[in-house]
C-alpha cells in the first residue's frame, strides 16, 4: 500500500515519480494468491501492453517484489525466445510418457438401481505427495510465492451416456486463527444430442484423513465444502500422512 | 475510482453472458460461466479488471476466444492423455527448459539436456493436473508452470539465500529526499534533480538511456525498446536492475549527504 506521500508524489514530476518508485522497490512480501497472473501480465507485456499504465497493482507489486519482478522477466524473455533462434538440444529428446499411466486416480463406478449411480475416486499416498510435494504446503505458508496457491485435488470428466460430467475438486490454503485448506467443487455437465436431464441432485462426498463432508449440488457450477483442518491430512511439518483419500458422487434420483 | 465488489463484477458476467446465449449453445456457454466463476472465486477477475469494472466484458471475451483456442488441445492433454499431443509438448517443455537453463549459466550440453529432461516431466506431471484459467495463452501459463519448476530445482540444489545482498539497501535516506521540509518545493525540486541526474551518470549506458526514457521523457516501454533496438522484455529487465543500482547508489549518497549534515 503506498502511503499518501508517495502517491502524491507519483502525480508529480518525473524525478519524484522515479523516487518513489525507488523507495516502493523490494519492501514488500506478497500475499499469496496474487501471482498467478504472471502469465497473463507477462504475455500482455510481451504484446506491447503498458503494464505500468493498465495494471498498476500488479506493477506496484513487481517493483516491491524481486522474486515476482525475476519471474516476471524470464517469462518475458522465455516467451520472446519462442520467436528466435535458441539452443538446440545437443541430443535427440528422450520422450517418457510413463507418468501418464501413473497419474490417473482410481475410479468406480457402481450401479445402485436404474438412473442411481455413484462414483468414486482414491488417491494414492503417493498422489498426494506428488499435489502436496514434500513440504509445499509449507513453503505455500511461508514463502513469497509466485506459484499458483490452488492445489487441484481432482479433475476429472466421466461419462454416464450420453451425459459427460467434468468436476474440478480443487483447494487454497486459508491462513488465519485456523490455518486450513479450503476446497471447492466445480461441476460442468455436456449434454448429448438425446438431450436427457443431468441426474441431478447429486451427492458429493469428501473424506480425508479423519475429516469427512457431503454436499448436495442441484445444479452445475462451483460450490464451496468446509474446510480442512490442516492437522486432518498432514503431519506438523505439513507432509501428507497416509490416510485414505476418497471422493465420491452420487445420483440422488 | 473505487474497487468493483465481488457482485458488481457478477451482475456485469451474467450480462456478458446473456449476450454470449444469444449466439451461442447453452453447453458453450454454461463452461464458460463455469470457467468465469472459478477465476472470480480465485481473484483473478479482480486482477485483471483493477479498478474497471467495463474491463469485465473484455475478460469474459478473452476467455471465450481462449477456450476455443485452447480447449480441443486441453482436452487432448488433460482427458484423452493423448501420447501424440504430450510427445510435442514434453518435446517443447525440454527446449524451453534447456534453453532457461542456459540462460541462467548452465553449459549447453548433454548433462544439462538430461536434467532438462528430469525437469521437464515434472513440470508435464503439474500441467497433466492444473487448472487451466484460459485468461491467458495456453503456452505462457505452461512456460510459467516451466520456470516455477526450474526455481524449485535451484533451492534445492543450490539453497540459495533468499535475500541477495543488494536488497539490504538502506532506503531511509530516499524517504527523507521525499518528506524533508527544510528546502522549499523548488529547492528541493532542484536537488532531487541533481542527485538524481548525478545518480544516473553513474550507470552503465543502456541502464541510464532506459531511465531517461521511460522515466525522465516518459515515452512507453514498448517505444523505448523500438528506440533502443532491444526487446520489450529486455527493457523490462534492463529498467529494473537500472533501478536497483539508483536505489543502491542514492542510498549511499543520502547516507554520505546526512553524515556531512
Amino acid at each position: 500500500m503506498m502511503t499518501n506521500a508517495e502517491q502524491k508524489l507519483n502525480s508529480q514530476t518525473p524525478e519524484r515519480k522515479l523516487l518513489a518508485d525507488l523507495v516502493q522497490m523490494n519492501t514488500g512480501r506478497v500475499p499469496r494468491g496474487e501471482d498467478e497472473m504472471l502469465a497473463l501480465f507477462a504475455e500482455e507485456a510481451h504484446r506491447g501492453v503498458n503494464i505500468e499504465a493498465q495494471y498498476p497493482t500488479f506493477y506496484r507489486k513487481l517493483l516491491q517484489n524481486a522474486d515476482v519482478r525475476q519471474a516476471f522477466t524470464d517469462l518475458l524473455d522465455a516467451l520472446e525466445q519462442e520467436e528466435q533462434l535458441t539452443h538446440p538440444l545437443p541430443q535427440k529428446p528422450n520422450i517418457d510418457l510413463r507418468f501418464l499411466r501413473t497419474q490417473s486416480p482410481r475410479s468406480h463406478l457402481e450401479w445402485l438401481a436404474p438412473e442411481h449411480w455413484r462414483i468414486g475416486w482414491q488417491h494414492t499416498f503417493e498422489k498426494l505427495c506428488q499435489i502436496f510435494s514434500p513440504s509445499e504446503l509449507a513453503y505455500r505458508l511461508d514463502a513469497v510465492a509466485i506459484e499458483d496457491p490452488w492445489f487441484t485435488l481432482l479433475r476429472e470428466d466421466f461419462e454416464i451416456a450420453p451425459i459427460v460430467y467434468s468436476i474440478v475438486l480443487d483447494c487454497n490454503l486459508a491462513t488465519g486463527a485456523n490455518e486450513t485448506l479450503t476446497p471447492y467443487l466445480n461441476l460442468a455437465v455436456t449434454l448429448g444430442t438425446e438431450q436427457p436431464r443431468p441426474a441431478f441432485p447429486l451427492q458429493a462426498r469428501l473424506q480425508w484423513g479423519n475429516y469427512d463432508a457431503s454436499i448436495t449440488l442441484d445444479e452445475a457450477g462451483r460450490v464451496r465444502l468446509p474446510d480442512i483442518p490442516l492437522d486432518a491430512a498432514f503431519d506438523a511439518e505439513l507432509n501428507p500422512i497416509e490416510v485414505d483419500f476418497n471422493f465420491t458422487l452420487e445420483a440422488l434420483a | 475510482m473505487p474497487i468493483p465488489s465481488t457482485e458488481a463484477i457478477f451482475i456485469k458476467i451474467e450480462k456478458a453472458l446473456m449476450e454470449l446465449a444469444a449466439r451461442e449453445d447453452p453447453v458453450f456457454v454454461m463452461r464458460i460461466k463455469s470457467i468465469l466463476l472459478t477465476n472470480l472465486d480465485r481473484g483473478r477477475l479482480h486482477y485483471f479488471i483493477e479498478d474497471d469494472i467495463l474491463r469485465v466484458r473484455l475478460y469474459v471475451q478473452k476467455i471465450v476466444g481462449n477456450y476455443r483456442q485452447f480447449a480441443p488441445d486441453l482436452r487432448k492433454l488433460q482427458n484423452d492423455h493423448c501420447p501424440q499431443t504430450w510427445t510435442a509438448l514434453l518435446k517443447k517443455l525440454q527446449r524451453w527448459i534447456f534453453n532457461y537453463l542456459v540462460r541462467k549459466g548452465f553449459q549447453a550440453d548433454a548433462h544439462t539436456q538430461m536434467i532438462a529432461e528430469e525437469l521437464a516431466n515434472e513440470a508435464a506431471i503439474q500441467l497433466l493436473n492444473a487448472y487451466f484459467p484460459f485468461d491467458a495463452h495456453f503456452d505462457a501459463w505452461a512456460h510459467v508452470i516451466v520456470i516455477n519448476t526450474c526455481r524449485k530445482y535451484f533451492r534445492s540444489k543450490l539453497k540459495k539465500s533468499s535475500i541477495p545482498d543488494n536488497w539490504l539497501v538502506d532506503i531511509e535516506p530516499l524517504h527523507n529526499m521525499l518528506r524533508d521540509d527544510t528546502f522549499t518545493e523548488k529547492e528541493r525540486q532542484a536537488e532531487l534533480h541533481e542527485t538524481i541526474h548525478k545518480a544516473l551518470a553513474q550507470l552503465p549506458d543502456a541502464r541510464r538511456e532506459v531511465i531517461e526514457l521511460t522515466y525522465l521523457q516518459g515515452i512507453s516501454i514498448k517505444e523505448a525498446a523500438e528506440h533502443m533496438g532491444k526487446s520489450v522484455g529486455a527493457l523490462y529487465s534492463l529498467r529494473f536492475y537500472a533501478l536497483e543500482d539508483l536505489r543502491e547508489i542514492l542510498g549511499q549518497t543520502g547516507n554520505s549527504n546526512d553524515d556531512k549534515r
